[in-house]
């Protein structure tokens, strides 16, 4: 009888163990298993768990506390465009662009497929593939800009600073340069570039369709049958783009 | 001898069920709990692993991961969300980490968030990664070389 129980009782344990093994190689696995396969970039990694009842361990990444009267929530909304970012640009091939729309601002004549008459005469090209009002092309989800990223990200995931090596030419103004880069498959970049038939050239060149975007991204394309060379000014809501030079 | 014997038997088939019972129980306790699992790889190559942690949206801008313990909380904010396919992709912009009563602000260098708030799972792309249902996955590296994973499905439904 006490055998029996004993011998159970091991089983019984024995099963314990064997199911509690798991979590603990699944956690081996996803927190460094993988990157202690490769050591060509981390040697000897040193793969711990988590300290119960610490929180994150992130002392070496946190700066000085910020004061609890800091209005986080208000300082992390999202950044909306600004007369700046979008401001007139003066083009010294061309003399100065003609009323620029404000950021924001949408020209009340915009017309989809072809050319439109907007504010002050400005040539408006609307998105041939996308019809269907505002965000339309994004599942009808406002795109803002995201800081840190050149053209606040409409153009790939490209962190300021570590864009330099994918420069794709640049757009000389009179008042300074804007570099332009290569605009990332996937992103709302390319699907502009995909919707216009656009394919992207290196910037520099005249002749040249020059597209800004938000954050004063611009790329760069070779003209079409829809787009003739000329500057132009993107509205995200709509991806409709407003000659700038007409 | 013969029934004494029959009686050990299933006494011990009994214990032994309930043994595995009760570690069927144990082993999916931690599951039934888990959010996700965040994972901090500094540059000097230490590397520790938070599971369990706890992931929600909130609204369309920010995203926080509380650790188990509920000691501190990453509060991410991101921007420029757009589409591919059904996934959603954004780019954080901001980091905070809230723990023992201060905010600190972390320097973010660039970082990528997938969230897939369809009933199904859905490719990453250039990837073979798949993210699941309701689920994150999100990655960034901070100015000092600080790599932050996290992977788990959302608490309390997406946005």
């Amino acid at each position: 009888m006490n055998a029996g129980k004993k011998k159970s009782f091991a089983l019984g344990l024995s099963l314990l163990l064997t199911l509690a093994a798991p979590p603990a190689a699944s956690a081996q696995r996803h927190g460094g298993g993988a990157r202690a396969a490769a050591p060509a970039r981390v040697s000897a990694p040193q793969i711990r768990s988590a300290a119960p009842s610490r929180g994150f361990d992130l002392r070496e990444d946190t700066a000085p506390p910020l004061r609890q009267s800091t209005p986080l929530r208000q300082a992390a909304a999202p950044p909306q465009s600004t007369p700046q970012r979008f401001a007139p640009v003066t083009v010294s091939r061309q003399g100065t662009a003609p009323h620029a729309p404000a950021a924001g601002h949408r020209p009340a004549l915009a017309t989809n497929l072809g050319y439109g008459g907007g504010p002050g005469g400005h040539r408006i090209i609307g998105d041939p593939r996308y019809h269907g009002g505002n965000w339309g092309w994004n599942h009808g989800v406002t795109w803002n800009p995201a800081p840190r990223y050149w053209g606040g990200g409409f153009w790939g995931p490209w962190a300021l600073g570590l864009v330099a090596a994918s420069a794709f030419g640049a757009i000389y103004y009179d008042d300074g340069t804007l570099d332009s880069y290569q605009v990332e498959p996937d992103s709302p970049g390319a699907e502009l570039l995909e919707n216009y038939q656009l394919t992207q050239v290196p910037c520099g060149p005249p002749d040249l369709v020059v597209i800004l975007g938000p954050d004063n991204g611009v790329i760069c394309a070779d003209p079409n049958d829809l787009v003739a060379a000329g500057e132009y000014q993107l509205d995200p809501a709509d991806l409709t783009i407003v000659a700038l030079d007409s | 001898m013969r029934p004494l014997c029959s009686e050990v038997t299933v006494l011990s088939i009994r214990m032994a069920l309930a043994g595995a019972v009760l570690a069927l129980a144990l082993a999916a306790a931690p599951a039934a709990q888990a959010r996700g699992t965040a994972t901090v790889t500094k540059s000097s190559g230490t590397i520790r692993t938070y599971q369990n942690v706890r992931i929600r949206l909130i609204g369309t801008t920010s995203l926080r991961v509380t650790s188990a313990d509920g000691q501190g909380t990453l509060s991410v904010h991101h921007a420029a969300c757009s589409y591919i396919g059904d996934l959603r992709r954004c780019l954080p912009f901001e980091i905070t980490l809230d723990q023992h009563g201060a905010k600190h602000l972390l320097d973010l260098q660039r970082g990528t968030l997938y969230v897939n708030v369809t009933g199904g799972s859905l490719q990453m792309p250039h990837s073979t990664m798949l993210v699941p249902a309701h689920s994150i996955v999100l990655s960034l590296e901070t100015e000092r070389g600080t790599v932050i994973s996290v992977t788990g499905s959302l608490d309390g439904g997406a946005q």
